[in-house]
């Protein structure tokens, strides 16, 4: 093996780790079956997977970007975005071994389907070639379709898959089609030469040219809203997220997320932000952007506002942040010529948003989880006094819905902070008051959780489902009180958070 | 002691932490710690206001160091003639309020977390000199008040608290707009400390901050830069204190309150509002606040709160919503005072601050104590209660009249400085605000005799008066009532230079 | 000869992808599928494109599709009564989108009609993709990609079905 072989495989690492896992995974369920024996190895396996490849990532310098296989680019903003997506999955495998909608026969299968769909997503975020990037789409999105659908025996779940598995074939056939009208214009799949090719239309191909460009534009865009599901492309969002199994909703709301954000603002930069001449363009596709991203907020928060199952209010609380995490899109794309510190305000404050999401949304998810593991809660109804009998997961509930709604000292206030602070310092400032409003509406939903945990009910306890708290839910709560924690501590000490986004900047 | 004003504000933080390490039966011992890890800071700031140098210039007692590098935040505080007497009554009001909370026996636990929690906001909000520090402060209190109201709450607890939550947060959010504002200009200009509550003071009133390298030429939408950002944090700090039309939730949260609660609300929580006036609209906007038009909003706004409260608390058949009124009236002569921009105007703001902390939490307790003997706050169920709890009577004769600003009495002093600062300026509506006198006097008069005086309802010939922890908790408040009345140089001269400083900014 | 083979191969997948937009039946919707993705492997073949025709048959009409028939049967129950109710919705989004596409057609063939169009004889690609393929720089990784794909698609395909033929008795 040629030592140029060595190094492109060393990059790889991490996903490696991933696929090993699978493949033992997979082994250990075919010699040992449906036993308890099997169940522990392979969620051990699967975890241990998870933990190699942050370790292999850990131990990756991303400094200096490197390129493997000659389609991957192993730099530092693919280095973070692998790290929230591994690592999500380990939280979603534990999640998915204590969720007791999983039947036993089926729980072994269900981790290959996860660092399947881990695998795909960090393949994604990692590449610049459009041939990749519709592998890595496919690899996140087809495990995620079975798992969805996970839970056949509920009516909705199935549902769920059925209209994941539509409308995300449709996402991937209208953003493939995008990408082929780019290939036909510039005969590369590599996005810079995309880029030139994009730019090179647009001064010299006439009305055509233009035509051009804006169609596979607004192709690619489609294709990513979807996966974000961003405002008018959020339909399969809530009905997905509700009817799949839990850990699926806080996979395809956290790692699912991130890597489509990944990919949006990759693509956006390799191919538009080339374009220094043909500004006015730009600034029409980000003040386009921009009505999206205050369109999705404001319709998932006021929609989210009706809800009464949890589950179902986290998807549409989720559309929103998507909105909101298109504002650092909409800025970058505003942002004039070649002002480059203008493009890294806005990607600094996705990134930042998205790293505060993440714990966020995991945490909360885990919360879910919980209550649900113990007392077989699920509506608001079924929350109510649960809070005094729970009091730690009570307690890092609210924890986690203030970091989602943005008051300090939890994370979700930094990023709020940062997309607030973009888009002003943009000349958005419509879209931060929007966004601003937002925020007080978000509360109003969130606070619908405590109120039920803790101001309703009376005082006869609720019977626990389970009894006592085996081991896997007990490393499970630890491990959301670790998420708590960091929630709190990175509200109110976000240096290093900082230094590491600007590190993962493109 | 270097930390005076860490130990102030954190020691609370402390106890939250023994609190939360005990077990759930321990109810007395927490109650211990809670008074114990509120009785710490009270000494602490006794000490402060002792050490405290009122001839001084400027902050004292300052404490800074960087905190987020990458955005310049620092951990920055220090006092002033303006934040002192308020860290020192909301240490004896949270300190006392443990007191009050003594027999609340549902979820104890919680309960003294939460509180000891909202201090840590609350001290923090009076001390915190960086703008990223007195936001997170400021939202801080935004939590435990929700869960003290909503879970220790009358019936309609649930209501009042999200009422109470929406509100302060709808005025927060537009706050924080304006924060990030100021910050991205300030940085503009090459701030390395972009959240300096001071220098970012400095800044603005010298001219050199106007946001012109955010927007065109420093206007939007018509409007200069510095205009919309003073509307925005005046909205943000009027929904708080509250001035009409933003009050519609304080009634409602005050009713629902646990007693200790409503007077940590109306006591400290109202006040954080108007400081915020006086420290970000005043003295970081002089330009702005001293437009003739902003100005005389301002004290229209005040004006109208005065008469407009005590029309309304005289309506009032609740006890308690009857003083929750009485509130906003009182807090309109704040605002009017201020907006007068005179010596005795701004003081007298100030000292109305103070004054009614004590005037005011005075009065929920003495409104708590009726509601646990009696179970209602109708003010026609009583009669004659003077007649059975002497005492009791005798303390809320004193809160009654020191409410109403009777001669003697420490609201007296501060209302009558608000008037007169702000006849020289705007005489229509000064003399228009002494009708609010009238009323005000009317109905705590009219409440006196209904409830105390004349017959005595035969329900109550067993009324037992006070005892001695809810004395221990009424009495103090009722000292300084009179104490401040008598000798209001006392406080006037620890808030008259600092006054002094504010108003050289409009010389 | 070669016109010929494209209309022929054209018409099966135009008349396939009718079949399915408008089939009561989403099980014939699937199988008409099958149809679309055949006549575009034609398509591809008359190009000279000999191995992505292949491809094309092999993991589409062989690997999607019947992972597509998996999901239908999932929902057989009501398969007939698709909820449409709110997605009617998209037909607007969906509407634009189309006729955008339309747009860029227009634009297509606007370009290609002013240009000489030298059209090459077909030749087989197999050979030059083959050595792609295990070029390290070339789509080695795609292609070993591809097989983790597949690999997990099928095991997850094979799960949910095996949970239908399990479930029904004890129902």
């Amino acid at each position: 093996m040629s030592p140029e072989m060595l190094t492109d495989l060393q990059a790889l690492m991490p996903e490696i780790w991933l696929v090993a896992a699978i493949v033992v995974t997979l082994t250990a369920d075919l010699i040992l079956g449906h036993g308890r024996t099997a169940r522990t190895v392979t969620g051990v396996v699967a975890l241990a997977g998870v933990v190699g490849a942050l370790l292999a990532l850990g131990e990756q310098d991303t400094s200096v970007p490197a390129r493997a296989f000659g389609v991957l680019s192993v730099d530092g903003y693919a280095w973070f975005f692998r790290a929230l997506i591994i690592s999500a999955t380990g939280l979603v495998i534990l999640y998915g071994i204590i969720f007791r909608g999983l039947e036993d026969r089926t729980r072994n299968e269900f981790h290959p389907m996860l660092l399947g769909a881990a695998f795909g997503g960090c393949l994604l975020v990692s590449t610049d070639n459009l041939l990749m990037l519709v592998l890595g789409m496919e690899m996140l999105s087809l495990p995620s379709y079975i798992m969805a659908g996970w839970q056949k025996r509920e009516r909705r779940s199935a549902e769920a898959a059925l209209k994941y598995l539509v409308y995300g074939a449709l996402a991937s056939g209208l953003m493939l089609f995008g990408f082929s009208l780019l290939y036909g214009m510039s005969g590369s799949l590599w996005l810079p030469d995309i880029g030139l090719a994009i730019t090179e239309q647009w001064e010299l191909g006439g009305e055509l040219g233009r035509m051009l460009v804006v169609g596979s534009t607004v192709l690619v865009f489609a294709g990513i809203g979807f996966k974000v599901a961003a405002f008018p492309f959020h339909f399969w969002a809530p009905d997905v997220y509700e009817g799949s199994p839990a850990p699926v909703t806080a996979m395809l709301a956290v790692a699912s997320k991130a890597a489509g954000i990944g990919l949006l603002l990759r693509f956006v930069d390799g191919a538009f932000l080339g374009m220094v001449v043909s500004e006015d363009w730009l600034a029409r596709l980000g003040s386009v952007t921009a009505v999206i991203a205050a369109v999705t907020m404001t319709y998932g928060n006021i929609t989210a506002v009706k809800q009464t199952n949890v589950k179902r209010l986290l998807a549409y609380s989720s559309i929103a942040h998507a909105g909101f995490l298109l504002m650092g899109v909409a800025v970058m794309l505003t942002a004039t010529g070649d002002d480059r510190a203008a493009v890294e305000t806005g990607q600094q404050a996705t990134l930042m948003y998205l790293a505060t999401y993440y714990f966020g949304t995991l945490g909360a998810f885990g919360c879910l989880m919980a209550l649900a593991d113990r007392f077989g809660a699920e509506d608001l109804d079924d929350y109510e006094g649960l809070g005094r009998q729970a009091p730690w997961i009570g307690v890092m509930f609210v924890v986690f819905l203030a970091s989602l709604t943005g008051l300090p000292p939890t994370a979700g206030f930094v990023g709020k902070w940062f997309v607030f602070r973009a888009a002003i310092s943009s000349g958005l400032d419509w879209l931060a008051v929007v966004a601003a409003l937002n925020a007080a509406v978000a509360l109003f939903y969130y606070m619908k959780i405590p109120v039920s945990l803790f101001l309703r009910g009376g005082d006869q306890p609720r019977v626990a489902d389970v009894p006592g708290l085996g081991l896997v839910p007990r490393v499970a709560n630890l491990s959301i009180l670790v998420l708590a924690a960091a929630t709190v501590w990175l509200g109110l000490m976000f240096d290093d958070l900082i230094a590491w986004v600007n590190a993962s900047l493109l | 002691m270097d930390h005076l004003l860490s130990l102030i504000v954190f020691t609370p933080l402390v106890g939250v932490l023994a609190v939360m390490m005990m077990p759930r039966d321990a109810k007395d011992a927490m109650r211990t710690v809670a008074a114990v890890a509120t009785f710490v800071p009270l000494v602490l700031a006794t000490w402060l206001w002792w050490q405290y140098d009122p001839s001084g210039v400027g902050y004292q007692f300052i404490e800074q160091g960087s905190w987020i590098a990458a955005l310049g935040v620092e951990y920055h505080v220090g006092v002033d003639g303006l934040s002192i007497p308020l860290i020192w009554l909301s240490t004896l009001l949270l300190f006392l309020g443990v007191f009050a909370s003594w027999k609340i026996d549902k979820g104890v636990k919680g309960y003294m977390m939460l509180l000891l929690l909202l201090e840590v906001g609350i001290n923090g909000v009076f001390c915190a000199l960086d703008f990223f520090l007195f936001y997170v402060f400021w939202e801080i209190m935004l939590l435990p008040m929700y869960f003290l109201i909503g879970v220790w709450g009358g019936p309609r607890r649930e209501y009042a608290a999200i009422k109470f939550f929406l509100y302060t947060l709808a005025g927060s959010v537009l706050m924080l707009l304006g924060i990030v504002a100021v910050y991205l200009a300030a940085t503009d200009l090459g701030v390395t400390t972009p959240f300096n509550i001071p220098l970012l003071s400095e800044l603005i009133s010298s001219g050199q901050l106007d946001g012109s390298s955010l927007v065109n030429e420093g206007t939007l939408l018509g409007w200069p830069f510095l205009k919309w950002i003073f509307v925005f944090f005046f909205i943000g700090f009027a929904i708080k204190v509250p001035i009409v039309p933003f009050h519609t939730w304080l009634p409602d949260a005050h009713v629902e309150a646990p007693t200790p609660i409503s007077v940590i609300l109306a006591g400290i929580l109202l006040k954080l509002g108007c400081y915020g006036i006086l420290r970000i609209n005043i003295q970081m906007f002089p330009q702005v606040a001293s437009e003739p038009a902003i100005a005389y909003t301002g004290a229209m706004l005040g004006l109208i709160a005065i008469v407009y409260g005590a029309f309304v608390a005289m309506a009032q058949t609740d006890f308690k919503r009857l003083v929750a009124y009485s509130s906003v009236s009182h807090m309109g002569y704040v605002l009017l005072g201020a907006s007068a921009f005179t010596a005795a105007g701004l003081s007298g703001a100030a000292m109305q601050m103070f004054t009614h902390g004590t005037s005011s939490a005075l009065l929920f307790l003495v409104v708590g104590v009726v509601y646990d003997r009696a179970h209602h706050r109708e003010i026609e169920g009583f009669g004659g209660l003077a007649n059975v709890a002497p005492i009791y009577t005798g303390v809320t004769t004193v809160g009654m009249f020191a409410a109403l600003g009777l001669p003697s009495m420490s609201g007296f002093v501060s209302e009558a400085l608000v008037i007169i600062g702000s006849w020289q300026v705007y005489p229509v509506l000064a003399s228009l605000a002494v009708i609010g006198i009238v009323i005000t006097a009317a109905f705590i008069l009219w409440t006196l005799q209904r409830v105390f005086l004349g017959p005595l309802n035969e329900k109550y010939k067993d009324f037992p008066d006070a005892d001695r922890r809810e004395l221990f908790t009424m009495i103090p408040l009722a000292f300084l009532c009179l104490l401040f009345g008598v000798a209001p140089a006392l406080l006037l001269n620890t808030i008259v230079p600092t006054i002094e400083s504010i108003r050289n900014l409009f010389a | 000869m070669l016109d010929f083979m494209f209309v022929f191969f054209a018409a099966i997948a135009l008349a396939g992808g009718l079949v399915m937009a408008f089939h009561q039946s989403i099980v014939h919707s699937a199988f008409a599928l099958v149809a679309v993705l055949f006549g575009v492997a034609g398509l591809y073949w008359t190009l000279g494109a000999d191995l992505l025709g292949a491809t094309q048959i092999l993991l589409y009409v062989g690997g999607v599709t019947i992972l597509l028939l998996f999901a239908v049967m999932l929902s057989t129950r009501d398969a007939g009564r698709l909820a449409i109710g709110r997605y009617i919705l998209m037909a607007p989004v969906l509407g634009l989108l189309g006729a955008g596409l339309l747009r860029v057609y227009q634009g297509v063939i606007a370009i290609s009609e002013g240009r000489e169009l030298t059209l090459l004889e077909p030749e087989p690609t197999s050979d030059a993709i083959g050595q792609l393929f295990v070029d390290p720089h070339g789509f080695l990784l795609p292609f070993e990609v591809l097989s983790v794909l597949l690999l997990v698609v099928l095991v997850g395909a094979v799960t949910v079905a095996r949970q239908q033929q399990e479930g029904t008795p004890d129902a």
